[in-house]
């Protein structure tokens, strides 16, 4: 067992349940559970906001991607900054102006509303589970290698105390431990990078060298072309990331716990800097120093290959370049990224099932604060529970995948929805539930169609959809399907919804 | 449309258009790109950090322009 590991992990975690103990004490309102009552600046935000999307996949999985396929992987570091320039220059100011809580508020503002929230919540939940399920299992596999504690005691150790941070403390602890392990992961990146250029007396040439001397690829992973065998892969893939991301609900709802729309877009702008920055280090410095260091240590393969696969070359490399103790931080950093992250996704999936579910379509906005609440904490624990036994289940399934799967979904359902609703006057209740299902069908149909679901789970020998990421077919088609509908509504609930666009246009726009 | 949302758009569009002509070169035309990365590794390295501090710098300009507080800003 690592002492530096059970160190750290002890020290965070009584940390964070201090922080939502005394957050629990600003969380008996609706907005302070949800939003945090808008307490948080734009600084602090972006932080977190970083936190959220430096989840323990971009680490490992990135630099796993570099070490292996090289410059092909600069498209998972280049589209989440689109993605986050999407939100920033067209979706954050609207967005918070027009909503409270969840997507389903600024969706339904001007649409009939139980329909809409219907959607809107059903959606969220869809990629929020995906997205538990991801993180459950590496936090699984993580505590099983660090702790050599069984896989199934490790998602419950994670599940349970996540659990308690969402449940007890809402927004405020959820934002407060995201804002931990966001330092503590950027601090992480750069003490890896400063290690890596120490070693090769700050000079990236002698690294880059290094790497055409030493890795198997050599000069190769510096060209395009290593990691997609396919066009429709590297395009699908540049279309479901950026796209995806401006339509998370666990990144668009922190947008809701800050004060006003100046304050979203600062969010948005330090979770830029943030990100930028990381990944930079990425790309120039910890996936290249890792193919450059890693052939020196020969025991870290077995037959040529990486032990554990290359989603562990980062973990492999902080033991060569700190030893086991550095390792064991880096190990416990990690895990604590995963609960962070796990803590917003279960907080998104509770709020869209308690606020848009439950207490505006189910109970018709009749419910109280404490009734409200109380569901939101019954279905913490419904969601948390669904997303562990879906882990024990897709123990052994590629989780880079899940994760992108996500994003697929999310690309073709939510972010359509919300920038048409936000810019187009002709987008009409009908429109959005009919179209946005279609996105949700066909993304869900082609993924069981394709080679992951049809031929690795079913047993097949040939995929009917050749392709395993279906966004550059299931974005622009749902697009298509929300304009087609819309544009046939003839009904008298769509002569409304169109109406009410020029009210909110003032609202959300808020002209001076 | 609002002057100021005019002028994100079009931000937005001049940095989505890049991105999507990279990925466009990078599918159908590596060698392109490869050939202007060149001639070597080291010099990737400097292009690469120069086009990612430029592309970041400026989304953090436009960011703090974009970002001035309305007459009609609520804080609900």
């Amino acid at each position: 067992m690592n002492i530096t590991a059970v160190t750290v992990f002890s020290v965070f975690v009584i940390l964070t349940l201090w922080i939502t103990v005394r957050a629990s004490r600003g969380s008996n309102t609706t907005k302070g559970f949800y939003a945090a009552e808008g307490q948080f600046g734009g600084f602090t935000n972006g932080v977190a906001i970083t936190g959220d999307f430096l989840s323990a996949a971009t680490f490992l999985g990135i630099t796993g991607l570099l070490f292996s396929a090289g410059l092909d992987t600069a498209f998972y570091l280049l589209a989440p900054l689109l993605g986050l320039s999407i939100m920033l220059f067209a979706m954050a100011a609207p967005f918070r102006r027009l909503g409270r809580f969840t997507l389903g508020d600024v969706v339904s503002y001007r649409l009939d509303e139980s329909p809409v929230r219907r959607f809107a919540a059903l959606t969220s939940l869809v990629i929020v589970l995906l997205y538990l399920v991801v993180q459950f299992v590496g936090a699984g596999k993580l505590m099983q290698g660090l702790f050599g504690i069984n896989f199934h005691a490790a998602v419950l150790v994670a599940g349970g105390l996540t659990m308690v941070y969402v449940s007890l403390g809402g927004m405020i602890a959820t934002t407060w431990v995201q804002v931990i392990k966001a330092s503590l992961i950027i601090t992480t990146f750069m003490a890896i990078t400063l290690m890596i250029l120490y070693r090769f007396d700050f000079s990236l040439a002698q690294i880059y060298a290094t790497v055409v001397e030493k890795a198997p690829l050599g000069a190769k992973l510096f060209t395009f072309g290593n990691l997609y065998k396919d066009n429709f892969s590297l395009l699908s893939f540049c279309v479901a990331i950026p796209l995806g991301m401006a339509g998370m609900p666990h990144l668009l709802m922190r947008l809701f716990t800050v004060p006003n729309s100046r304050q979203a877009n600062l969010s948005v702008f330090w979770a830029t800097f943030f990100i930028g920055l990381c990944m930079i280090m990425l790309l120039l410095v910890i996936g290249f120093g890792t193919a450059a260091i890693l052939p020196d240590y020969p025991q870290v393969y077995a037959d040529t290959k990486v032990i554990g696969g290359n989603n562990m070359v980062a973990l492999h490399l902080t033991k060569a370049i700190g030893g086991s103790m550095f390792f064991g931080f880096v190990s416990t950093v990690i895990f604590a990224t995963i609960l962070a992250v796990v803590s917003g996704l279960i907080l998104a999936g509770a709020s869209a099932f308690s606020h848009d579910l439950y207490a505006h379509t189910f109970r018709a906005g009749k419910s109280g604060q404490k009734e409200e609440l109380r569901v939101t904490r019954i279905s913490i624990f419904v969601i948390g529970g669904l997303g562990i036994l879906l882990a024990f289940a897709f123990e052994n399934q590629n989780i880079a995948y899940m994760a992108s799967l996500a994003f697929a979904v999310s690309a073709a359902t939510n972010f359509p929805v919300l920038i048409l609703s936000l810019y187009w006057r002709g987008l009409t209740t009908r429109g959005v539930v009919i179209g946005g299902s279609v996105g949700l069908l066909s993304t869900i149909t082609l993924l069981v169609l394709g080679p992951t679901v049809w031929v690795d789970v079913l047993g097949h020998t040939t995929a009917i959809f050749p392709y395993k990421y279906p966004a550059l077919i299931t974005s622009p088609l749902a697009f298509f399907a929300i304009y087609l509908i819309s544009s046939l509504d003839g009904s008298a609930q769509a002569s409304l919804d169109k109406a009410g666009f020029d009210a909110q246009w003032k609202v959300a726009f808020a002209p001076r | 449309m609002h002057q100021n949302t005019s002028r994100k758009w079009f931000w937005l569009m001049l940095i989505a258009s890049g991105y999507i002509v990279l990925a466009l070169v990078a599918t159908f035309k590596p060698e392109l790109l490869n050939q202007t990365i060149g001639p070597g590794p080291a010099t990737w390295g400097l292009v690469a950090s120069v086009a990612y501090l430029v592309f970041i710098v400026s989304i953090m300009a436009i960011a703090i322009f974009s970002s001035r507080p309305s007459a009609r800003e609520e804080n609900r």
